[in-house]
C-alpha cells in the first residue's frame, strides 16, 4: 500500500504551484472504462426517463418536500445504493460515474441531488471508507436499496467550520459498556427521515480521549430531530436539528478508532465535495440550455435577443465557463479512478469554481431572461435560489481556498525554506540551485502533448504557471510560516490556482479531444476551450499582479472601523 | 412460451439531423441514439407476457453496428434474458424486406412461438417490418396491437382501429405482433437490471449461421432504392379564432382541428 502511494504522481495543482507541469500524468484526459461508461450513460439514462415522468420540482419546492414516493422510487431505481460496493448489494460505481449521476440529478433536482448526496456521498460515507466488515455487512445492504436512508451529522451551533469546537459528547459508560452521547447537531440534511446517521462527538473515558464517529439508528432511546427547517433554496431537503440525550452506542457502532473522528469527517467531505461540484455542472448545463432558449425565442427591436452583444456575451461566457468546471471535476475525478487515490485539494477547488460557476450562470440566466427570471411561476428564481447554497455548504469556498491552498503550499514552502537556509550558509550558485530542488526557477513550458490548433492557448497556460509560481515563491521568501494569516494573498494564490487548474484540465481534454477525432469534429470543444483558457489566464495574472495591494490595509482599517462602529460610518449629512 | 423482441435503435428524438453530403441519408457521426419508442412497449410486452406466464425466455435482437449493442443492453436492462446482435456488416444497408429477411431466419433458428416487433421505426418509418416478416414465417400478424393476452395456447388480442376503436380477436399461435406505443407504462431500467445486463448473453450470428446468402440480405439485397430526402419545408398557417366566450371559441378550435387540421 505505501509503496504504491508512493508511485503516485504528485497531485496536479502541486506541480502548478512549483511551476513544473507534470504533463504525463494528466494526458490523455481520463476516459471512463467503456463497461463503466455504459453503465452510468444507461443510469443516467434511466434517472432522465423517470425523471420525464415522475418528478415535479414546483411541487417539490413549494411542498418543502421530497415526497416519500419519489424517496422510494429512487431506492427502486437503486440510484442510492450507486456507490456501495456490490458484494453488499450496490452498483460499485467509481467517482466518474457517480459525478455523472449526480450531475444529471442536479440538473433536474436541486433537492434530489443533496438529498442523494446527505445519502451516499456524505452520510454513508464513513461507513464506506472505514466502516468494519461486520458493519458493512449489517448497513450497507440497506442503504443500497434505500431502505436506511443516511445522514452526516458533524455541525454544531458554536461548531461550523471551526470543527474542533464540537461540544456532542460521547462518554464511556464501564457499567453498561456503551458510549452515551450527548449534544445537538443543525442543520442536518435528512434529518427527518434518515435511518442511520454517522454523528461525531468527543469521546471521553476508558475507551478513549478524541472526536469518535458513531452510528446511532433512529428509534434509539434518547434521539430525536426537530422540525424541518424553511430554507431559502433546496426546500425539498428535510434539514432539521438533532438532540442527543444520554443516546447508548454499543462499541460496535463505533466507526474506525477512537481519536479518528475528524480525519474520518474530513475524508468524507473531501471525496463529497467533488459530487458537489458535478453536480452544480449539471446546473449550470440547465440554466444555459433555459437562457438559450430565451435568447433565441425573445424578440426585441425585431431582432432575437441573442443578436445583442451583450447577451452573447453571457451566453458564452456562461457555456465556457461551465466547459471550465466541467473539466475540472471530470480530470479529477478520473484520475482518482484511475490512480485509486483521494485529491482533497482539486476536489476542494472543483466544489469552490463549481459552485461560483453555477451562481454566476445561474445570475446570468435571470438577467437574460428578464423580468420573468423574478416571477414566481417561472422556475428561473428556483434555480437562483437553489444554487446560493452550495457556496456555503460542504466546507464554505472561504474554508475551502484555505485549506486547498495552505495544503498545495507546502511542498514549495519546503524548499524555499531550504534556499533560504542555502543562502545563509553562503552556498555558492550551484548549491542555491539544487537548494530549491522542487521549485523550478524557470519558464514552464508548454506541454508537449498540446497540439498546433492550440497553441497559443497552451502558451498563455505556461505563461500564466510561470508568472503564479514565482509569486508563489516570492511570497514564501517574504512571508514564510507569517503566510498562514495571511488570507488577503491565499485568497488571491487560491484564485490563481483554481482557474489554473481549470486551464490545465481544459487544454488536457480539448487536447485529447483533438488527437482522438481531429481537429474538424473537435471545433466546438476547441472554441469553449478558447474563450475559457483567454479569460482564465486574465484572471490568473490578475491576482498574481496585485497579490498584495494597498487595498488590503484599508480592507483591515475600515473592517475594524465596521466593527466598532457596527454600521455603515459615513453619515450623508 | 420463447419470445423473440425485435428492437431498432434510432436516434434520440431531440437529435438535430443533419442531410449527408448525398442527400439520401443522415450524418450519424457524433448523434445520440436509443431504443425505438414502439420498440420499448415491444420489450414490455415480452417481459409481461413472461411474468403472467410466470415460465419461457424473452430473446431480444437488433440489427445494427457496434452502437446498436446499446439497444440490446437496455432491453436487456429491462429484463429481457438473452440478446441476438446482427452486428455482421453484410446485414447492413437495406430495406425492410431484407431486414424481414434476417429476423425471419433469426425467429427460425430460435424457434420463437411468438415474435413481437413496434410497429414502426421513430426514424425511416416504414411500418413493414413485422408484416413482411409475418410473411417470410407464413404466421398471422396484427398490426397496431393495444393489448395481448395468452387464452388457453392462443393469444387474445386487441388491435387499434380508427377513431379509438378496437377490435379483439384470437389468433393462434405462432404468430407476429406489432406492438402500438403508449398502451401501458414501461418499466424504468433499474441499477440492478442494468448491472444483470452487463451479465447476460448476447450472441452475434453471422449470415452464414443463419443460412443466408448476400444477396438476399443488406445493400445487395435491396430492392428500394432512396433518391433523396429533404426536411420538411418551413411554412405555416395562422388563423385568429374570434369569439366573445371563451367555450365558444375553445368549441369552433375543437371543430377546426377536427374538421380542417385532421389532428384529433
Amino acid at each position: 500500500m505505501t509503496d504504491e502511494k508512493h508511485a503516485l504522481p504528485a497531485p496536479p495543482t502541486e506541480g502548478l504551484f512549483l511551476g513544473k507541469i507534470d504533463e504525463e500524468s494528466i494526458y490523455p484526459f481520463p476516459e471512463q472504462d467503456p463497461d463503466e461508461k455504459e453503465i452510468a450513460d444507461m443510469t443516467v439514462a434511466a434517472f432522465r426517463e423517470w425523471a420525464d415522468d415522475n418528478l415535479d420540482s414546483e411541487k417539490i419546492d413549494r411542498d418543502q418536500e421530497i415526497p416519500e414516493s419519489v424517496r422510494r422510487q429512487l431506492g427502486e431505481l437503486g440510484l442510492l445504493g450507486a456507490t456501495v460496493p456490490e458484494e453488499y448489494e450496490g452498483a460499485g460505481f467509481g467517482t466518474t460515474s457517480y459525478c455523472r449521476l449526480v450531475e444529471e440529478m442536479c440538473r433536474r433536482d436541486a433537492s434530489l441531488s443533496v438529498f442523494l448526496g446527505a445519502h451516499l456521498s456524505i452520510g454513508a460515507k464513513p461507513l464506506l471508507l472505514y466502516g468494519n466488515p461486520e458493519q458493512k455487512a449489517r448497513y450497507l445492504p440497506g442503504v443500497a436499496t434505500g431502505e436506511t436512508i443516511c445522514a452526516f451529522a458533524l455541525t454544531e451551533p458554536g461548531s461550523g467550520s471551526d470543527a474542533n469546537a464540537m461540544r456532542t459528547t460521547a462518554e464511556w459508560d464501564d457499567a453498561k459498556g456503551v458510549f452515551r452521547l450527548n449534544g445537538n447537531k443543525i442543520w442536518i440534511t435528512n434529518g427527518s427521515y434518515a435511518e442511520l446517521f454517522s454523528v461525531f462527538a468527543k469521546a471521553r473515558g476508558a475507551r478513549g480521549n478524541g472526536p469518535g464517529a458513531f452510528i446511532v439508528r433512529r428509534g434509539q432511546k434518547g434521539f430525536s430531530n426537530g422540525p424541518s427547517e424553511h430554507k431559502l433554496g433546496i426546500r425539498g431537503t428535510a434539514t432539521t436539528e438533532l438532540a442527543f440525550q444520554d443516546v447508548e452506542v454499543a462499541p460496535e457502532d463505533v466507526i474506525g478508532e477512537i481519536g479518528e473522528g475528524f480525519k474520518i469527517a474530513l475524508e468524507t467531505l473531501e471525496t463529497g465535495r467533488l459530487s458537489l461540484g458535478a453536480g452544480c455542472t449539471g446546473g449550470s448545463k440547465e440554466c444555459l440550455k433555459m437562457a438559450v432558449e430565451h435568447a433565441t425565442e425573445r424578440t426585441q427591436f425585431r431582432k432575437t435577443i441573442i443578436s445583442f452583444g451583450m447577451i452573447r456575451e453571457k451566453l458564452s461566457r456562461m457555456a465556457a465557463h461551465t466547459y471550465g468546471s466541467e473539466s475540472a471535476v471530470y480530470l479529477t475525478s478520473g484520475l482518482i479512478d484511475r490512480d485509486h487515490r483521494t485529491l482533497p485539494v482539486e476536489a476542494g477547488y472543483c466544489k469552490v469554481l463549481g459552485s461560483e460557476t453555477l451562481w454566476e450562470v445561474v445570475n446570468d440566466t435571470v438577467q437574460v431572461v428578464g423580468g420573468i427570471g423574478y416571477m414566481e411561476e417561472y422556475p428561473y428564481q428556483r434555480s437562483l435560489r437553489d444554487a446560493r447554497i452550495n457556496l456555503i455548504f460542504e466546507g464554505t469556498n472561504e474554508i475551502l481556498r484555505l485549506s486547498g491552498t495552505l495544503e498545495a503550499l507546502k511542498e514549495p514552502s519546503h524548499a524555499v525554506t531550504a534556499r533560504l537556509k542555502a543562502e545563509k550558509a553562503g552556498l555558492g550558485a550551484e548549491g542555491l540551485e539544487q537548494a530549491m530542488g522542487a521549485i523550478a526557477g524557470q519558464a514552464a513550458t508548454v506541454p508537449r502533448w498540446v497540439p498546433e490548433v492550440i497553441a497559443v492557448e497552451g502558451e498563455c497556460f505556461a505563461a500564466a504557471v510561470t508568472a503564479f509560481s514565482a509569486k508563489v515563491v516570492d511570497v514564501l521568501r517574504r512571508h514564510r510560516r507569517r503566510i498562514l494569516g495571511q488570507q488577503y494573498t491565499l485568497r488571491r494564490l487560491a484564485d490563481g490556482a483554481i482557474q489554473l487548474y481549470a486551464m490545465l484540465a481544459v487544454l488536457s481534454r480539448v487536447s485529447t479531444r483533438i488527437a482522438a477525432v481531429g481537429e474538424e469534429r473537435s471545433a466546438k470543444e476547441i472554441l469553449l476551450a478558447r474563450r475559457f483558457i483567454e479569460e482564465a489566464a486574465v484572471r490568473v495574472h490578475h491576482e498574481v499582479e496585485a497579490i498584495e495591494t494597498p487595498r488590503d490595509g484599508f480592507d483591515d482599517q475600515l473592517a475594524e472601523l465596521l466593527g466598532e462602529e457596527g454600521r455603515y460610518p459615513a453619515p450623508l449629512f | 412460451m420463447k419470445i423473440l423482441v425485435c428492437i431498432k435503435q434510432v436516434p434520440d428524438k431531440d437529435a438535430r439531423l443533419v442531410l449527408d453530403d448525398a442527400g439520401r441519408g443522415i450524418v450519424q457521426a457524433d448523434l445520440n441514439w436509443e431504443v425505438n419508442e414502439s420498440d420499448r412497449y415491444a420489450v414490455e410486452t415480452g417481459l409481461r407476457l413472461k411474468q403472467t406466464l410466470g415460465q419461457g425466455e424473452v430473446v431480444v435482437c437488433t440489427l445494427g453496428p457496434d452502437r446498436a449493442r446499446k439497444a440490446l443492453n437496455t432491453a436487456l436492462a429491462m429484463g429481457a434474458d438473452r440478446g441476438i446482435h446482427l452486428s455482421d456488416p453484410d446485414y447492413r444497408g437495406g430495406d425492410p424486406m431484407t431486414v424481414a429477411r434476417v429476423l425471419a431466419a433469426v425467429a427460425r433458428s430460435e424457434q420463437a412461438e411468438l415474435v413481437l416487433c413496434g410497429t414502426r421505426s421513430d426514424d425511416e418509418g416504414y411500418g413493414q417490418t413485422p408484416i413482411l416478416l409475418a410473411g417470410l414465417l407464413d404466421r398471422p400478424a396484427v398490426f397496431l396491437t393495444m393489448g395481448v393476452e395468452v387464452q388457453d395456447g392462443s393469444l387474445k388480442v386487441i388491435r387499434e382501429l380508427e377513431a379509438g376503436r378496437q377490435e379483439e380477436s384470437i389468433v393462434p399461435l405462432p404468430a407476429v405482433l406489432a406492438i402500438q406505443s403508449g398502451i401501458y407504462e414501461v418499466r424504468y431500467t433499474s441499477l440492478k437490471g442494468i448491472m444483470a445486463a452487463k451479465r447476460k448473453k448476447v450472441t452475434q450470428p453471422t449470415p452464414t449461421e443463419l443460412g443466408l446468402s448476400s444477396d438476399q440480405i443488406g445493400g445487395t439485397g435491396q430492392r428500394i432504392e432512396v433518391l433523396s430526402m429533404a426536411p420538411p419545408e418551413a411554412g405555416g398557417h395562422c388563423e385568429f379564432i374570434e369569439a366573445d366566450k371563451p367555450d365558444v371559441a375553445a368549441r369552433e378550435l375543437v371543430e377546426k382541428l377536427r374538421r380542417e387540421a385532421k389532428v384529433i
